[in-house]
């Protein structure tokens, strides 16, 4: 260190440095790679060994959902009449044909029908409905959301609505929509999209009027930028993280939501659909105590498919803050 | 007639107040008289004024949206509920006291005209109402020998009206069923969960924070995860197999301790994760902050730190949702209380929208309506009890 003192003291730069002349090509280059935000999210995300284990883990249970019905090829509706269901004797417990038992004779529509089966349609409903249900939520929750935020006079409609479904129960608002409704696919969506959306947009509204006074914004604002262009240019990008951390949740979210639909029977017709939340329905009010395969079937699923989408959300977020990259 | 005179007052005031709140918080009033101003923009006067305002707005919002969705069925029903024999009455008799009924009630006129009669019904203040019950004796062969009516009049602060549909507790009144009978049963429950969530959840959420990234942290934030991800019912079915297994009785018996724990225990370790975690994420926030360096800097001790300095500062956001779950106690669950069969306020509701008992569901309405108003309130003054930074000027 001392001779390298002494070296700069005497002026001495030829030992410290290389000259290499000067270059017009090298200028105009950058040494670092280009940083892309998306890649690197994904490169950190796939460090994470937590994160590959959920994705194989929904990457299983989406393929299963898809192929599970068709190892067995039992048929559990019978098409207009077109094919005969395959009916077994009540309570079996886990066996060769039926992997899983077959349901119980208080199970309702689903007395004597093979679990494994059942227990794949629903999940390939399920997931379907709660990725639906996530997509449609998202979409509204930050559109309402940032517009509630930027534009203020929005505010007191928006409380109000915000405070009428914080004081109705919930469950009543959907049982008296349910009653006028029938009940398809699309009703379901409609139905917990109606106000699901809110949550989403009071988060995205708060964080708005957190930062929308920063330095950035007001000068943004100065230079004449549109709302529109504030919103998706300025305000969003800075949320990303936060936005990608309550978004990635919204999946286990709504099919949770199912599940709480269908223990009051707001849910699908058993007889017509079948979701995880109604067997798990069906099984508890079968007695599932000397039977727990009953309830074990549908739970074996259902617990693996939230968990793994939750972790897989968290993972997610943690990988997109910018704060985490490089 | 009466009716719409109550109804357009009412209308009226709610306007001026809104009005005058308005205007009060803009200071369009008082501009010459400066002590009078002086007096209206007493913060905490305004403030309070300004709260009571809007929360008065919004239970009548979420009262008028329920009452019309449930009025949207029809209500000729209700008569051949509340007479008895109604089928072996002469039809004029049965048509006259029908229409009397539904009179009383409250269920003639437009929409309008009931919506503001049930605003009469349930405003708080000192009112006398009457219904009249009617029943016809028959002989033997079926024949009217007499129809009896019987007048029940009564004192209310707030009449909520009364069941018609729900077997067991025909011809009793809303209010009595929800404040004498069933709240009785969701409070016990609650009350032990909010004793279970809090004096467990606390320490949970300290031991947290004061050993981040230590084994405890890691446990406690796979339960919390796991609590947060799997469908509430799915792990209320996991804490029962357990219970269980442990041999706890899992069948609610009024007036026996231990059927209690159960259910209890179910909803206090669930609601244990939520405080958990934010009470270890503030108190991490903290950790950060200048006065938490200085303290180090003084010599004290870690303890010292954590409770008398880290620990009342975190949970100043925390507090405001003391109140809210006490309050929320007496509504009770739904799952858990139909999961544990007990006869609570939560399985009211589904009783009444499976018997179609319009008053009964209403009667919820404004019952959790008032309560989830009060606890906001509620939450303020404690926050502002807490919290010596907080001046109402500020909101």
């Amino acid at each position: 260190m001392a001779k390298n003192i002494d070296q700069l003291i005497d002026h001495n730069f030829e030992d410290l440095f290389t000259v290499v002349g000067t270059s017009e090509e090298e200028i105009e280059k950058l040494k670092s790679a280009p940083y892309s935000y998306w890649r690197e999210t994904f490169k950190q995300l796939w460090k994470n060994p937590l994160a590959i284990i959920c994705v194989i883990g929904i990457a299983l249970l989406v393929i299963m959902s898809i192929v599970g019905p068709w190892i067995k090829q039992y048929n559990i509706y019978s098409n207009g009449g077109t094919q005969s269901i395959t009916v077994f004797t009540p309570y079996l417990p886990p066996n060769a044909d039926n992997w899983f038992g077959t349901g119980g004779s208080k199970m309702g529509y689903f007395k004597g029908l093979d679990l494994w089966t059942l227990v794949w349609y629903g999940t390939r409903l399920s997931l379907l409905l709660g990725t639906v249900i996530a997509l449609i939520d998202t979409f509204l929750g930050l559109l309402i959301g940032s517009l509630w935020g930027y534009f203020r006079q929005l505010d007191p409609i928006m409380i109000e609505l915000r405070n009428f479904v914080n004081n109705v129960p919930s469950l009543l608002l959907y049982i008296l929509l349910m009653k006028f409704l029938d009940r398809s696919f699309w009703t379901l969506v409609f139905v917990m999209c109606l106000f699901g959306w809110l949550g989403l947009a009071g988060f995205i509204r708060n964080q708005i009027i957190i930062i929308r006074n920063r330095e950035y914004n007001i000068a943004s604002l100065t230079l004449g930028s549109s709302p529109k262009a504030m919103i998706t240019h300025n305000l969003l990008p800075y949320l990303i993280s936060v936005i990608v951390t309550v978004v990635s949740t919204a999946i286990p979210q709504a099919i949770s939501a199912e599940v709480g639909l269908s223990f009051f029977n707001l849910s699908f017709r058993p007889s017509e659909h079948v979701t995880l939340g109604q067997l798990l329905t069906a099984a508890t009010s079968d007695s599932w105590q000397t039977f727990p395969y009953l309830l074990i079937a549908p739970m074996i699923v259902l617990v693996p498919l939230t968990v793994t989408f939750f972790y897989l959300g968290l993972a997610l977020a943690d990988a997109t803050d910018p704060k985490s990259h490089r | 007639m009466a009716i719409f005179i109550i109804g357009y007052t009412l209308i009226a005031l709610v306007v001026f107040l809104v009005l005058f709140i308005v205007g009060v918080s803009r200071g369009w009033f008082f501009r010459g008289n400066a002590k009078m101003k002086a007096i209206f923009s007493n913060p905490l006067l305004l403030y309070s004024l300004r709260r009571v305002g809007s929360a008065f707005v919004s239970v009548m919002l979420a009262v008028s949206c329920t009452y019309l969705l449930i009025r949207a069925q029809s209500t000729d029903l209700i008569c051949k509920a509340a007479i008895t024999n109604w089928n072996k009455m002469p039809l004029e008799v049965f048509t006259l006291r029908c229409s009397t009924i539904k009179d009383e009630l409250g269920l003639t006129g437009s929409s309008i005209g009931q919506l503001f009669n049930y605003f009469y019904r349930i405003l708080p203040f000192p009112k006398t109402l009457c219904s009249t019950e009617t029943s016809a004796l028959t002989d033997t062969l079926g024949n009217i020998t007499y129809i009896v009516t019987a007048r029940d009049c009564r004192n209310f602060i707030m009449d909520l009206g009364k069941i018609y549909f729900i077997p067991g507790y025909k011809n009793a009144y809303v209010i009595d069923v929800i404040f004498k009978e069933k709240m009785m049963h969701s409070f016990r429950i609650g009350m032990i969960a909010v004793v279970v969530e809090l004096g467990l959840g606390y320490p949970a959420g300290v031991m947290m924070a004061k050993h981040k990234d230590g084994v405890f942290d890691k446990i406690g934030k796979t339960y919390i995860i796991t609590i947060d991800a799997i469908p509430g019912i799915a792990y209320y079915y996991i804490w029962m197999t357990l219970f269980m297994l442990v041999g706890l009785p899992i069948t609610y018996r009024d007036g026996n301790f231990l059927t209690y724990l159960a259910p209890a225990l179910t909803m206090g370790f669930t609601g244990m994760a939520g405080i958990a975690l934010w009470v270890r994420r503030y108190m991490l926030d903290e950790f950060n902050s200048d006065y938490v360096k200085f303290a180090r800097a003084k010599g004290l001790s870690e303890n010292r730190i954590m409770f008398t300095h880290v620990l009342r500062n975190a949970v100043v956001p925390l507090v405001r949702s003391i109140p809210a779950s006490i309050l929320f106690a007496l509504l009770g669950t739904f799952y858990i209380e139909k999961i544990y069969a007990i006869p609570g306020l939560g399985g009211l509701l589904i009783t009444a929208n499976n018997a179609n008992d319009y008053f009964a569901l209403q009667g919820i309405v404004v019952i959790s309506a008032l309560i989830s108003i009060i606890s906001y309130l509620m939450g303020d003054i404690t926050t502002a009890l807490v919290d010596p930074r907080i001046s109402f000027a500020s909101k």
